[in-house]
């Protein structure tokens, strides 16, 4: 009788965590559904309510288990680091009504060398798999005056599936064989001291990846017709891309002809 | 645990997005309904300044209600020749979305209206044409503004130009099909066909399986149409269809007309039974014939005086 007394004392010990545990997971839930599925409309298999919910339970028992492990072991990794300050107030406009919210870019510092350098950062990518999970894709941007590896733009990836080095390979292949392509890197990523996992960074295309190529002066067109990319009432076919000159833009702009001329391509 | 009891956490979901979808639709029905009966803008406007609809943008669940509702304000203002006020409105529709080409358009009619800034508007006009030859209404602002100004070869030479570049745009259709009982479709069993004129129909010709038993027709993007007539011939046999019967999405009936403005996935699809379909299965050449007519300022022209015939 003694023994079920204390068994009942102490049950809180059991159901009390439970009971937090299931709260932090459902609130997440909820709120991630209502914000991707409900309002936004994402259509994916994922983000409906029970593929999320259980995505918010593995990330919990992922939390837990890396708690646990940092401070057993500390991290220790061969990739470069990179390391970024953003105010909580700017990752909360960030936040405050995603995905479109996430692309507007807010104030930050990354550290270079041992000074860290005002730049400015922002979600990025087209599909839900970029933004609606807690690891997501970045793009930030340097001043002019403090490049990062000679890029303004540089975009830190989470990978899209689970073949997470197949860009990262087709990249590094094309820049060994001397082809134009994207820089590309593994690198660590520590935003506000927290570790955000290993991310690709990648090169944005600019004029500046002409320029570090000793590739100028050229063009660099730029065109797409799906997702975010589509033009709204335009009369454009989505799959008209590859035939229709006037969806395309310049990101590059070769000096010796008028930035509005699309010769090339019409 | 509840969190892992899928097919239940699924229904809810989807009850819960299918209820807010709903409450949307509801709302905005009822402020573009009133528009139509009052020609009242009031409501519109009021519903657009709301917090909840003020909250949507561009790829929410919510925001194609939102953008016909600004499409329907614009053009009640430029109705009512509220310059100013269109302009505000089609300002912050851009906003919200700076590659909607309908947009920009009835931004650059604004300004086109003002005498201060009629020369901006035009060359946007311009500029949007030129970008997108088949922008059914910009090329309709700039043909009313050389016919204003007295031009009517230009204004008719523009509306020729817009139109036979919009049903250039008009003549890829992907067709699906499916020998299975449901209505289920797979990429891998269509294929993308080119309308040609045959006089007053447009008609495509391609293979299906003899078993077929749907067929899933799916017009372009972004395309402003009517079909007033579908039939397929197969050898000596015609099938005609009843449009009224037709299963559609982002399409809309009028009588036995099916109608399409500029939806993002339209189509519509029919059960079939093809006169061989008791042999053993083999691909059958069938011949899609559609009466069908692209929409112009309010009218509707056939499509077939735009294409090139078929040999």
């Amino acid at each position: 009788m003694i023994f079920l007394k204390n068994l009942f004392l102490w049950s809180w010990l059991i159901t009390l965590p439970v009971t937090l545990a299931g709260g932090y997971v459902l609130v997440r839930t909820l709120e991630r559904t209502y914000t991707f599925h409900v309002r936004y409309g994402g259509w994916t298999k994922d983000l409906e309510l029970g593929s999320v919910a259980r995505y918010e339970v593995g990330q919990l028992a992922n939390m837990i288990r890396a708690k646990f492990k940092n401070n057993l072991r500390p991290l220790d990794t061969q990739l470069e680091r990179i390391y970024l300050v953003v105010p909580t107030s700017n990752l909360a406009l960030l936040e405050s009504h995603m995905p479109q919210s996430g692309f507007e870019y807010v104030e930050g510092r990354i550290l270079q060398g041992n000074k860290w350098q005002k730049m400015k950062i922002r979600y990025r990518g087209d599909s839900s798999y970029r933004w609606a999970w807690d690891k997501k894709s970045i793009r930030i941007k340097t001043r002019k005056s403090s490049l990062h590896d000679g890029q303004r733009l540089i975009n830190l990836l989470a990978p899209r599936s689970n073949e997470q080095l197949n860009n990262y390979f087709s990249y590094l292949l094309a820049n060994q064989m001397g082809l134009l392509a994207p820089r590309v890197n593994l690198v660590r990523l520590f935003l506000n001291g927290e570790d955000r996992g290993i991310h690709t960074q990648v090169e944005q295309i600019s004029e500046l990846s002409l320029r570090n190529a000793s590739f100028m002066p050229g063009d660099i067109y730029r065109g797409e017709l799906l997702g975010m990319g589509l033009f709204l009432g335009s009369g454009i076919p989505s799959e008209s891309l590859f035939t229709t000159a006037g969806v395309w833009d310049k990101v590059a702009v070769n000096n010796h002809y008028p930035s509005d001329s699309q010769k090339p391509i019409e | 645990m509840i969190f892992f009891q899928s097919e239940l956490l699924g229904k809810v979901g989807h009850a819960w997005s299918l209820r807010f979808e709903q409450s949307l639709t509801k709302e905005a029905k009822e402020a573009l309904r009133a528009a139509d009966d009052a020609g009242s803008q009031e409501q519109l406007i009021g519903l657009l300044e709301s917090p909840r609809w003020r909250d949507l943008f561009r790829n929410d669940r919510g925001y194609p209600l939102k953008r016909k509702m600004l499409a329907k304000a614009c053009q009640l203002q430029l109705e009512s020749a509220q310059y100013e006020l269109m302009e505000n409105t089609a300002r912050s529709w851009v906003s919200l979305d700076d590659r909607d080409i309908d947009a920009q358009a009835y931004l650059y009619e604004s300004l086109r209206h003002r005498p201060d800034l009629q020369d901006e508007g035009v060359r946007g006009l311009r500029k949007l044409l030129n970008r997108f030859p088949g922008h059914l209404l910009s090329g309709l602002f700039l043909a009313r503004h050389f016919s204003e100004n007295g031009d009517e070869q230009s204004s008719d030479l523009t509306r020729m130009r817009v139109m036979r570049a919009a049903a250039s745009a008009l003549s890829r259709w992907r067709i699906y099909w499916t020998s299975t009982n449901k209505n289920l479709y797979d990429p891998k069993q269509s294929t993308f066909v080119y309308l040609e004129s045959t006089g007053e129909q447009v008609s495509a010709e391609f293979e299906i399986p003899s078993d077929t038993t749907f067929l899933r027709i799916d017009p372009p993007t972004n395309s402003h149409f009517q079909i007033s007539s579908m039939s397929i011939k197969t050898g000596m046999d015609t099938l005609s269809f009843n449009l009224s019967q037709m299963e559609i999405n982002e399409m809309h009936r009028d009588g036995e007309h099916l109608i399409s403005t500029g939806a993002i996935d339209p189509f519509f699809t029919t059960p079939i039974a093809l006169p061989e379909r008791a042999t053993a299965v083999k691909p059958q050449r069938i011949r899609l014939e559609l009466g069908l007519q692209l929409e112009f300022d309010g009218q509707y022209y056939a499509l077939a005086d735009f294409l090139s015939h078929s040999s």
